[in-house]
């Protein structure tokens, strides 16, 4: 399976989740989300997702200028931000929940799966 | 070995030439989008591909024609077929070529990066300049045309000063990209930023005259205070104003009409020179005509010059033709014969009013101008 295609869907709330907690650039996010074990994404899909969020008001955005070197563009995620970031995160919890469900049925999660699904 | 490239806020940075060339073909791959949103997708793009390039070697790289699509598809942008062209976007594409050549044509030229650099360096200049045009601007369109007198390129009063300190912090925080999370903001700042443009040089036009006339008037107030009412009238070699001349002849009397030349034959006018009249600096109410003996307003070297009264002024600043001349007495009656000059015998009377022929019989021989005078 292409876990690119996976990521994909998933790429806002990864990038979102990736400075949640600290201001980054954009392959501070990218190594991030490496080192989270997200080894498929794409450096060029990670900016583009920095840049998008960025638009849809969800981020700040602010330059550091290097002496010898480029700038470099530093994101920080705003409370519109954290609002998505929160509720992506249920969605994803309920996504994976009903998908963990389908995967492995057990009698004690089946009820779960069915309410979980509904919901999401 | 590196190469000097320009990043997205046009300052110069050393990046090794893989990456300079990649970026310049990611920006190129991407330059149908308009320039604000295209610059706003690949700004800082040279410090993310040095960071990979250093943890993974250049050929991490890739295809940049792959690498840009990813960014637009990421990005929320629709892919660069589908595009819609027009007549705006072939201009924008115009643009995009000038903006790429002249970046190209910087990477050949790394002498004239200095420029460049020389140049952004300036750019908080203009952050502040287009505030304070930004305000002129705006008194202009909120004053209307009556501006008035009282025009300051920077305002005096500290309610309006506080006014353009504010768009002087929204331009600065504009030109370090901050404050501008939508992207319709980009374009009304840069549709304002364009008016703008076009209105710095009137407000610098303003600036300068206003400064030039603070200053001519500056002069002109320290010229006043030794205001000096003869200015354009004859002078003796001592300085004494002089505004009339009356001669006497050998024998001492009175010369009715004499006329006068400088050393080079011109007219010796310490009044007038062609005007219908003149009016008496001292005292303001005489009006000294050139004579009448002469056609037009020439006869301002004949002397002594006549007046007439401020009535005879006409109301388009010409004297009546008519107007009665009041004949200047002579300071004496007579003065002392020359020394060896032939007297008669007769006591000088100037009551008489003789003038000698002879002067007037020469004047007319010699000029012939003189002939048409009559």
């Amino acid at each position: 399976m292409d876990s690119t295609q996976l990521l994909k869907g998933v790429l806002d709330l990864a990038v979102l989740a990736a400075i949640q907690d600290e201001d980054g650039y954009g392959y501070d996010v990218v190594r991030r989300l490496r080192g989270a074990g997200l080894d498929e994404i794409g450096d060029a899909s990670v900016y583009g997702t920095l840049r998008r969020l960025y638009t849809a008001g969800a981020l700040t955005s602010y330059v550091v200028p290097s002496d010898g070197g480029p700038h470099r563009k530093y994101y920080g995620i705003n409370d519109q931000g954290r609002a998505m970031l929160a509720s992506q995160t249920e969605e994803w919890g309920a996504f994976a929940a009903a998908l963990d469900g389908l995967l492995h049925p057990t009698p004690a999660t089946a009820g779960t799966v069915t309410q979980m699904g509904k919901k999401a | 070995m590196t190469a000097p490239v320009l990043d997205d806020s046009d300052r110069i940075a050393t990046v090794p030439p893989e990456v300079a060339s990649f970026a310049a073909a990611v920006r190129t791959a991407l330059d149908d989008l308009e320039a604000e949103e295209r610059d706003d997708l690949v700004d800082g793009l040279e410090a993310e591909l040095l960071d990979r390039v250093a943890d993974s070697g250049p050929d991490a790289l890739g295809d940049p024609a792959a690498y840009a699509e990813e960014l637009r598809a990421a990005a929320g942008l629709p892919p660069r077929s589908s595009r819609r062209r027009s007549t705006g976007g072939s201009l924008r594409r115009a643009v995009a070529f000038v903006r790429e050549e002249g970046r190209a044509w910087l990477l050949r030229h790394p002498r004239w990066a200095g420029l460049s650099g020389f140049l952004s360096a300036l750019r908080p200049v203009w952050w502040v300049l287009r505030a304070i045009v930004a305000y002129q601007v705006g008194v202009f369109l909120l004053s209307g045309m009556g501006g008035g007198s009282g025009w300051w390129l920077l305002p005096i009063d500290g309610g309006k000063l506080l006014v353009l300190a504010g768009l002087t912090v929204i331009s600065v925080q504009l030109g370090r990209g901050r404050w501008m999370p939508r992207p319709w903001m980009r374009g009304v700042a840069g549709a304002a930023q364009a008016v703008l443009i076009v209105a710095t040089p009137f407000v610098i036009g303003n600036a300068v005259s206003t400064v030039n006339s603070n200053y001519w008037a500056q002069g002109y107030l320290n010229e006043s205070e030794m205001y000096d009412p003869f200015t354009g009238f004859g002078r003796t070699a001592e300085g004494t104003p002089v505004f009339n001349v009356y001669a006497y002849d050998a024998e001492g009397k009175p010369i009715e009409q004499v006329r006068l030349y400088d050393q080079d034959g011109n007219p010796l006018n310490l009044v007038g020179y062609g005007e219908s009249y003149v009016i008496d600096p001292l005292t303001g109410t005489r009006v000294i005509v050139p004579s009448d003996a002469t056609p037009g307003s020439e006869g301002w070297n004949v002397y002594p010059l006549a007046s007439v009264g401020q009535r005879a002024l006409e109301e388009l600043g010409g004297v009546a033709p008519a107007a009665p001349r009041i004949e200047p007495g002579f300071p004496f009656a007579a003065v002392p014969p020359l020394l060896g000059a032939e007297t008669d015998g007769m006591v000088p009377d100037a009551s008489e009013g003789t003038v000698p022929d002879a002067s007037e019989q020469m004047t007319e021989d010699v000029l012939p101008g003189a002939q048409g005078a009559r």
